[in-house]
């Protein structure tokens, strides 16, 4: 069995447009999705002549990525190169919109309240007419009682600093010609945005998601704001939608998925683009719990359907469950099945044509899995450093 | 190695034959069997073959025995030609060295540059052989290995040539892959034919060429014979060679603003027989006039359907009025009985594989996602179940005349047999098949509807398309256009890259008629990988064509219509791995 080449196809940025650029066979390509997010990460490399490799430096940050392998009209993976790395002999070049923030302001207590207060949003509109929205929101600590002067300063020269992709040269000896691509799912933009809704009012979840969702600085930008189709009710309780930290809108969105429905675990994230209409949704929706993939330790664990046929290791997703067949043949005890997992998370590496899988209670994960659990236990912090009030 | 008849390492590529505008230039040859220049030694080469890229990928346990091999490609040969320069003058034996070192630059500056676009190759015709072989050549290493100061012995050098994998047959890289075809008829460049007869996308003598449609229907006397097929066959004994055979593919198509043009390869048998004898020939649409009878589609006779439903006077489609609010699982099922013959149109053994699986179906008014479709699949006695996704039905609304009268809905991918890739029978006579005339299916597709809406939904289907995926599948997307009547192009030969190794597609079309005799064409998009003959077994080419309705790169109402007729010219450039074993025909 001869595995197809793996094909990174690259499109404008979606604030510029949806046109085909070129594509670009894949090396050492790996990704990883997740069951809460679906595409996550994708890194590779890609060959480049010099002059090639000077020009994605300046022209690929921030595009539209879709890696095809053996079914043209199904990407296996889809989201925004976010890093590239152009090696040029004895340095490495590297772009980047992961620090990037066109759109800044800052947050912090103003003396005497009881809210956090928050500074006026300043712009980068040039930056946010080719990347799109990315909000930056700066814990400001205040030095005197009244600081709002100080706070707009702080905004302002972050704004300044930090509003285009951002450069890094290494001098470092690397393969001339060779490219690096990192990449992130398109659910990474809802951490682009942020949220304030000063006021308490009560909604029901599908309703919440949908003005959370409609309100985005984005627009459709990324995802069809307006498509609620995939987002799925849930009456187990009501949401009060008041945001006054500035919590971005993916922690909005995992306020609501972290405590499912009482019941049942729900997952969310953005599907891939819809070859139809040429657009990406949202999705809310209880977890799939049924026993999707199976895999035995004779070989390997390589991942099969539940009828034993192979399943090619590109394909693999997460927000399924895998079994693996030949340990603890037979048991029907109590509690969770040991053979069984609900995949939180997928790694594909593609030069071996292995797929590993986490669930929950996978150690290695446990630090990634904490970033994406909106209700974490008390003795873990992420994060900035609490506020401090002024009496 | 006895010496051949040929061999030399060439640059550029040749001016179509006899043309007298040709713009390449920089065509260049040295030959290696020169013993006034540079030559072989006696037994100074032992031809290699590719072997496996790094060993292999491998599944391994240190718990059980053995190891799976997982994937498996050919890497590049590195040759070494053992070669002598004998000439008693130094300039010139430095003349000769230099002009090696010109020829090893610009095979690196191929490969590495975008400036150098001149294919740099092994041209070799081997002793007793009727054809001269090719191979792309990416370094060449200079190995002095005598004192290049004494001029009263032979300079002796090793060269070690990095070339690509399998030898090209007959056409060299960056050529016109129609000189294969030519040669093969035994016709002889410039009286038999010259740079006038070297279209890719005109004419009608090449490789294979032929008019197939966007839609199957079968003969309805004996569900063997295709009445119009979506598909081109290439015999196994028009493909020779043991390495994978390259291709260049003109599509010709009806005029449109935008394209999708799907390619599927498959080498699978394409016909069986059942247990008694009975014959059963594969397609890769089933129509919705096919379906089992007793369902709840009902079969309209439609002049914008096709033949089906046991008629070749009538054409259908399927229709069936969704209630508001309802679930109708087996709305449609393919499997043990079609209309009133009895005749099997899907037979599990001879569909196995994996397939993405397209739905030309539509609601006819509406909001998108008030009706959805999803697919399952049974085995045997049905209790094996597979099912996809549901997915929203295309809106079309009602249409002038036929066109664009359907939209293809992709509706996911799947593998049959669900297990494992055949099922032998437990009869003990191999392959299972199922009787062709009697009841009970081993495979069913069911299509499952959903309306979401409060009011009744209209539906209508056509067929469902099964492109299979595990072999080759390509698609060339062009994204608008106001020019009609386009050709798509298809090439892994590397004549569209001038010799570059590439999988490429293009769309042209003549901007003008002789004598201008201008071309315009540009490079699409392309997804996956275009599809390499399988030699010494049958082939099979699967095409299927979308288009836009607007000048957008994606439209949520396109067409895919089943009237339209593509028109296919196929050339091709067979391989080898070793010494090339092809004849032109008596």
């Amino acid at each position: 069995m001869s595995i197809p080449a793996h094909w990174l196809h690259i499109y404008q940025r979606p604030a510029q447009g949806n046109q085909f650029i070129v594509r670009k066979q894949a090396f050492s390509y790996q990704h990883q999705k997740l069951a809460v997010g679906g595409d996550d990460t994708m890194d590779c490399d890609v060959m480049v002549k010099p002059i090639e490799g000077e020009l994605a430096l300046e022209n690929w940050v921030g595009c539209r990525v879709a890696v095809f392998v053996d079914n043209p009209w199904e990407p296996v993976w889809e989201g925004l190169i976010t890093r590239v790395y152009y090696s040029a002999g004895l340095l490495t070049i590297s772009r980047s919109i992961d620090e990037m923030f066109n759109q800044v302001e800052t947050t912090y207590q103003p003396s005497g309240s009881t809210f956090p207060g928050h500074s006026t949003t300043h712009n980068e509109t040039d930056s946010q007419a080719i990347y799109g929205v990315k909000s930056g929101l700066v814990e400001g600590f205040a030095t005197q009682s009244n600081p709002t002067a100080q706070m707009d300063a702080i905004r302002d020269l972050v704004l300044t600093q930090v509003a285009w992709p951002l450069t890094t040269v290494t001098q470092a000896a690397s393969d001339v010609g060779v490219m690096r691509i990192e990449a992130k799912g398109f659910y990474h933009t809802l951490k682009w945005d942020k949220f304030f809704i000063n006021s308490s009012v009560t909604a029901v979840i599908k309703t919440h998601i949908t003005n959370v969702l409609s309100n985005l600085a984005n627009g459709n930008t990324f995802i069809n704001n307006t498509d609620v189709s995939d987002v799925q009710a849930n009456t187990a309780y009501q949401v009060d939608e008041s945001s006054r930290t500035g919590k971005t809108v993916w922690q909005m969105l995992q306020a609501v998925q972290g405590g499912g429905d009482g019941s049942a675990y729900w997952v969310m994230g953005i599907s891939r683009t819809n070859p139809l209409t040429g657009t990406r949704r949202f999705y809310y929706r209880p977890a799939r719990t049924d026993v999707y993939y199976t895999a035995r330790t004779q070989d390997g664990l390589r991942p099969r359907t539940v009828y034993g046929g192979l399943v090619r290791p590109w394909l693999v997703e997460p927000d399924r469950t895998i079994r693996v067949q030949d340990i603890l043949t037979g048991w029907s005890g109590r509690g969770i099945d040991p053979r069984e997992t609900y995949i939180e998370s997928i790694r594909y590496i593609a030069d071996k044509q292995q797929v590993t899988w986490a669930g929950a209670d996978d150690l290695h994960m446990q630090g990634a899995l904490q970033l994406h659990r909106y209700y974490k236990m008390i003795d873990t912090t992420f994060g900035a450093v609490p506020r401090q009030s002024w009496t | 190695m006895e010496t051949p008849i040929r061999l030399d390492i060439v640059k550029g590529i040749l001016p179509a034959i006899q043309d007298p505008y040709s713009a390449e230039v920089g065509y260049e040859a040295m030959s290696l069997l020169d013993s006034s220049g540079i030559a072989l030694r006696p037994q100074g080469w032992q031809m290699k073959i590719a072997s496996l890229k790094r060993g292999g990928v491998w599944g391994d346990s240190p718990l059980h025995d053995g190891r799976q091999l997982i994937a498996s490609a050919r890497g590049n040969v590195v040759e070494t030609l053992r070669c002598t320069v004998s000439n008693h003058e130094l300039h010139q034996r430095q003349a000769i060295v230099k002009r090696l070192q010109h020829f090893m630059v610009a095979a690196e500056r191929q490969s590495t540059t975008g400036y150098q676009i001149e294919p740099v190759y092994l041209a070799l015709q081997a002793a007793c052989t009727k054809a001269e072989q090719f191979a792309l050549i990416y370094t060449i290493s200079i190995d002095n290995t005598t004192d290049p100061f004494d001029l009263t012995s032979n300079w002796d050098f090793d060269l070690a040539i990095e070339r690509e994998p399998a030898w090209r047959m007959v056409v060299p890289p960056g050529g016109n892959p129609r000189l294969y075809h030519f040669w093969k008829q035994g016709k002889v460049p410039g009286v038999d034919f010259d740079y006038t007869d070297m279209s890719l996308y005109e004419g009608t003598d090449h490789f294979h060429y032929e008019t197939i449609y966007n839609r199957h229907e079968w003969d309805n006397a004996d569900y063997l014979t295709p009445l119009a097929k979506n598909y081109i066959d290439i015999a196994a004994e028009d493909i020779p060679g043991d390495a994978p055979a390259l291709i260049t593919l003109a599509v010709g198509a009806v005029s449109l603003l935008g394209w999708q043009v799907h390619i599927a390869q498959s080498t699978k048998p394409i016909t069986i027989y059942d247990r008694d004898g009975d014959q059963i020939n594969q397609a890769n649409i089933l129509n919705a006039g096919d379906c089992d009878t007793g369902g709840l589609i009902t079969k309209s006779v439609d002049g914008c359907g096709v033949y089906s439903n046991n008629s070749v006077a009538n054409r259908y489609v399927g229709t069936y009025s969704m209630p508001a609010s309802t679930t109708r699982t087996d709305l449609i099922t393919w499997s043990r009985l079609n209309g009133a013959t009895g005749t099997r149109v899907f037979e599990l053994n001879l569909n196995r594989g994996t397939y993405a699986a397209f739905l030309r179906c539509k609601q006819t008014s509406g909001a998108a996602g008030d009706v959805e479709v999803r697919l399952s699949m049974t085995e045997g006695d049905g209790l094996n179940i597979l099912t996809l996704d549901y997915q929203a039905m295309p809106i079309v609304a009602a249409a002038v005349g036929c066109a664009k009268r359907f939209d293809a809905l992709y509706l996911g991918r799947f593998s049959i047999p669900l297990g494992g890739r055949s099922v032998q029978s437990f009869d003990g006579r191999g392959l299972a098949v199922g009787d062709r005339n009697s009841g009970g299916g081993n495979i069913i597709l069911k299509l499952t509807v959903r309306n979401n809406n409060a009011a009744i939904r209209t539906t209508e289907f056509l067929d469902l398309i099964l492109m299979p995926v595990d072999e080759a599948y390509c698609v060339g997307l062009e994204i608008s256009s106001s020019v009609t009547s386009k050709n798509f192009m298809f090439d892994n030969t590397g004549y569209l890259m001038h010799g570059e190794v590439l999988d490429i597609a293009q769309s042209g079309w003549q901007a003008n008629p002789d004598p201008i005799y201008q071309i315009d064409q540009h490079t699409i998009e392309l997804r996956g990988q275009i599809p390499q003959l399988t030699p010494g077994v049958n082939n099979r080419l699967y095409l299927f064509n979308r288009a836009y309705l607007t000048n957008a790169y994606y439209s949520a109402a396109g067409g895919a219509d089943a009237d339209w007729d593509m028109t296919v010219r196929l050339n091709i450039i067979p391989r080898c791995y070793g010494i090339a074993e092809v004849e032109p025909n008596p």
